[in-house]
């Protein structure tokens, strides 16, 4: 059964998450700083009267910042109980992958050293990588 | 009957009689010849086992019969209230509840096995156990006695008594209003002595589609039958006439007053204890929507912040006016929600009772349940949470802190034990107290813990007030107790408690007095969604700091600020030192206006007895601000309780005050 994903960019790089995880595609909103926060939570922002935490993927995925341009979008995704919300430059698209698409990340290459891939698809001859939410966005196993 | 449609009454209808048993189990232990107790618990196991029936709960309904069955001999003076008999009432109790609690969350009864405990309730009877085979309530054969004697005097002065079963159509809308006009024909020319189901059950619409009365009347069974036609939508109606001896179908206990011989057109109402009449005068209310009607109201604060924010720039006095109406209903509605929000404590209260009196039977120790303030009201999802901590609390106070009665002796103190339990108002809070006139806790015996454990040096230990001692209990893992019972020592215990109440925004705090007990003071907020905070800036960032825990602002000199081994400033305030803490600093912002060496603006909190400065950059406003949770992605940031969306849509983030200093 093919699966649908939401394909996002970070700087150079191409992303995908189970829609299934996608609560909603937000237009940059004002984030708020919090103190005491790991440093890759950008702040929370005020989504329709709800507080949702925002994560700097640029931060946590330790590559170069760039200023929000008009594509820059803030992902909300919803992963258990948490809801959380994830900074992107772009979204491109929203695609249907088959299952015998999706491939492990570790066969392709060893070079994934923060551990937040599991999987990879090749969308033509673009890589697009599935990243392990939990482990991306730090939230504890319980 | 459509069970699905009846299920959630039938729940909730068969939890109060559970409660209601339960109080009334407690009151016939203390005192066994307590008959009122025991019709009590007769009419509400009577009750359960009658909606069990009706409902199919056969299992249900078997054992309630044979509670029922105990509780007629008692009434009848066969058997005594011995406290092993409680037992197993109260054991009877625990079952049906927790079949109910089955029934709640699947529909279904729960396949618990009880049959030595039906053995043994028959056991206590007197001579043979009465048939088990079940009469359900709605067919019920028994005999009422006043029925027949008011049949028979009716007879002797030239009524006759007819059985009237009506049965309403099925697209019938407004059923208690047609059975209301039913009873109002009859009544112009009959007296109606006995309804099933029960008069208020009708005005209540609490029946299906068919009800049955017995009137007195001297005409005719066919006018009756005319009269009754009469009324629109009924489907069918059949009178009979009902000849002394022969009343059936009434099980409920009917006023003993007997009938008014003036005929007055009065519908006797079957009297089923105050719980219906109090009934009729509420209704029940879905938490949830009483949830999304306080969110509703939170958010209209909110929108009333912005349009104030926006009205003050506009300087126009109309609007001002009419802003300034708004403001105060929106204040009122607020009110309004909190109030229908508001339970007493004694939902949670009333099952401690229960819990003692189990507990002082496992540990062999005698012990007094002394409870006040029952009535105390708190938002209804704080006390719902508040059932563990307080069990656990009482469950310490019985174990560690009551001795065992020849220890109480020996000291002088009196056998029985007295564990307190005290809820009251303290202004925006509501503190309730778990004590005991036990042997207080050891302070010695806590110092050599936390030494042992390396929680503290002994020279830290020399320096600490026996209070602050004391509060290593509530570190994880901390026990005391030499012995671990089945009841508490295990260590897991006191840290719960304390992270749980802090959690909803309260704090809990120990007072101990070797030989003379131990107190826990529980403090909460009166609710959990709506505060009263001063709004602070901090460099760019807007902070929220509730009032409750605010003791004063002063305006600090920058020589009035000392530092202690270069590490921890501390001010004067009230002629005591307190921290002296830079928020601009403490959070990390980019802000240099408190650095400038000028008058700082300090606000001065309270941490329990504790005292600290803390200095802002600049004040704002004290506004009643809506707390929206940070959400479980954030939770471990422990100084900041929560969020608020200000009138510009900013957010301002709420401190803590117990975590931040």
């Amino acid at each position: 059964m093919p699966k649908q994903f939401v394909i996002f960019d970070v700087l150079n790089e191409t992303y995908a998450i189970d829609s299934d995880n996608v609560l909603s595609i937000e237009r940059i909103l004002p984030v708020t700083r919090i103190p005491y926060a790991h440093d890759f939570v950008a702040g929370v922002m005020n989504l329709r009267g709800d507080i949702i935490p925002v994560v700097d993927l640029h931060k946590r995925l330790n590559v170069e910042q760039i200023d929000d341009t008009e594509a820059s979008r803030i992902l909300v995704l919803k992963y258990k109980d948490y809801v959380i919300g994830i900074k992107v430059d772009r979204v491109s698209n929203v695609k249907y992958f088959d299952e015998e698409e999706i491939e492990d990340f570790d066969k392709v290459s060893l070079e994934d050293k923060s551990q937040y891939f599991d999987y990879v698809i090749y969308d033509g001859d673009i890589m697009v990588l599935i990243p392990n939410i939990p482990k991306l966005l730090d939230i504890p196993e319980e | 009957m459509g069970n699905e449609q009846y299920l959630q009454m039938f729940v909730e209808e068969t939890n109060e009689h559970l409660d209601n048993m339960n109080q009334q189990l407690l009151k016939l232990d203390s005192d066994p010849a307590d008959k009122e107790a025991i019709n009590e618990i007769f009419r509400s196991i009577h009750t359960i086992k009658g909606m069990a029936g009706s409902m199919q709960f056969n299992k249900m309904q078997q054992l309630a019969h044979a509670i029922e069955d105990v509780l007629d001999a008692l009434r009848n003076d066969k058997i005594v209230a011995s406290p092993d008999l409680l037992d197993l009432l109260f054991q009877g109790l625990d079952i049906l509840q927790s079949q109910l609690s089955n029934i709640e969350s699947t529909g279904e009864e729960g396949d618990l096995e009880f049959d030595e405990l039906l053995e043994k309730l028959l056991a206590c009877l007197p001579g043979a156990p009465s048939n088990t085979a079940l009469k359900t309530q709605s067919q019920g054969k028994s005999i009422n006695q006043y029925v027949d004697d008011v049949v028979r005097v009716a007879n002797e002065k030239g009524y006759a008594a007819y059985k009237i079963h009506v049965t309403l159509r099925s697209d019938c809308l407004l059923k208690s209003a047609r059975a209301y006009i039913v009873f109002k024909t009859l009544e112009e020319f009959a007296e109606i002595i006995d309804s099933q189901p029960s008069a208020q059950d009708i005005e209540n619409e609490r029946f299906d589609r068919d009800f049955t009365l017995i009137i007195l009347t001297k005409e005719p069974k066919e006018y009756i039958y005319e009269r009754i036609n009469t009324v629109s939508e009924i489907e069918s109606v059949s009178v009979e006439e009902v000849t002394n001896g022969e009343s059936e179908a009434v099980t409920k206990e009917a006023p003993k007053e007997g009938i008014k011989e003036d005929g007055s057109t009065k519908t006797p109402t079957t009297n089923n204890g105050q719980t219906e009449q109090r009934i009729s005068k509420s209704i029940r209310v879905d938490i949830e929507r009483l949830d999304d009607f306080m969110n509703l109201a939170s958010e209209l604060i909110i929108t009333r912040n912005r349009i104030e924010a926006i009205g003050l720039q506009q300087d126009n006095p109309d609007l001002s006016e009419a802003i300034e109406y708004m403001s105060r209903l929106t204040s009122n509605l607020h009110d309004l929600v909190m109030k229908i929000r508001m339970v007493p404590v004694d939902l949670v209260f009333n099952r401690f009772p229960r819990i003692v009196r189990d507990l002082s039977r496992t540990t062999e120790k005698k012990i007094k349940l002394v409870m006040s303030g029952n009535d105390t009201e708190i938002d209804r999802s704080i006390v719902e949470e508040l059932g563990d901590p307080l069990i656990h609390l009482i469950r310490n106070a019985v174990d560690h802190g009551v001795e065992l009665p020849e220890e109480r002796l020996k000291k002088g103190k009196p056998e029985v034990g007295t564990v307190g339990l005290h809820a009251y108002n303290d202004g925006d809070n509501v503190v309730i107290e778990v004590s005991d006139d036990g042997s207080g806790i050891d302070v010695q015996k806590v110092a050599k813990k936390a030494v042992q454990r390396g929680l503290a040096t002994e020279e830290q230990i020399k320096e600490m007030s026996d209070d602050e001692i004391v509060s290593f209990l509530f570190l994880p893992g901390f026990s005391t107790s030499d012995v671990v019972t089945d009841i508490s020592g295990r260590g897991v215990g006191l840290d719960v408690v304390k992270t749980k109440i802090e959690s909803l925004g309260g704090t809990v705090e120990v007072k101990s007095e070797p030989d003379n007990g131990t107190t826990f003071v529980i403090r909460m907020p009166l609710t959990l969604s709506i505060i009263q905070a001063l709004l602070v800036t901090v460099g760019s960032e807007v902070y929220a700091i509730p009032l409750n825990s605010i003791i004063e602002i002063l305006d600090v000199e920058p020589d009035e600020i000392k530092s202690i081994r270069r590490e921890q400033e501390v001010m004067d305030s009230r002629s005591t030192l307190i921290p002296f803490i830079r928020m601009n600093i403490k959070l990390n912002t980019q802000s240099d206006k408190q650095d400038a060496r000028k008058t700082l603006t300090t606000v001065v909190v309270r941490k329990g007895d504790k005292l600290a400065g803390l200095a802002v950059d600049d004040l704002i406003d004290q506004q009643d601000i809506v707390i929206k949770p940070l959400g479980k992605y954030l939770s471990y940031i422990k100084s900041i309780s929560g969020a608020t969306i200000l009138g510009n849509g900013q957010i301002a983030f709420i401190f803590d005050i117990n975590h931040l200093i």
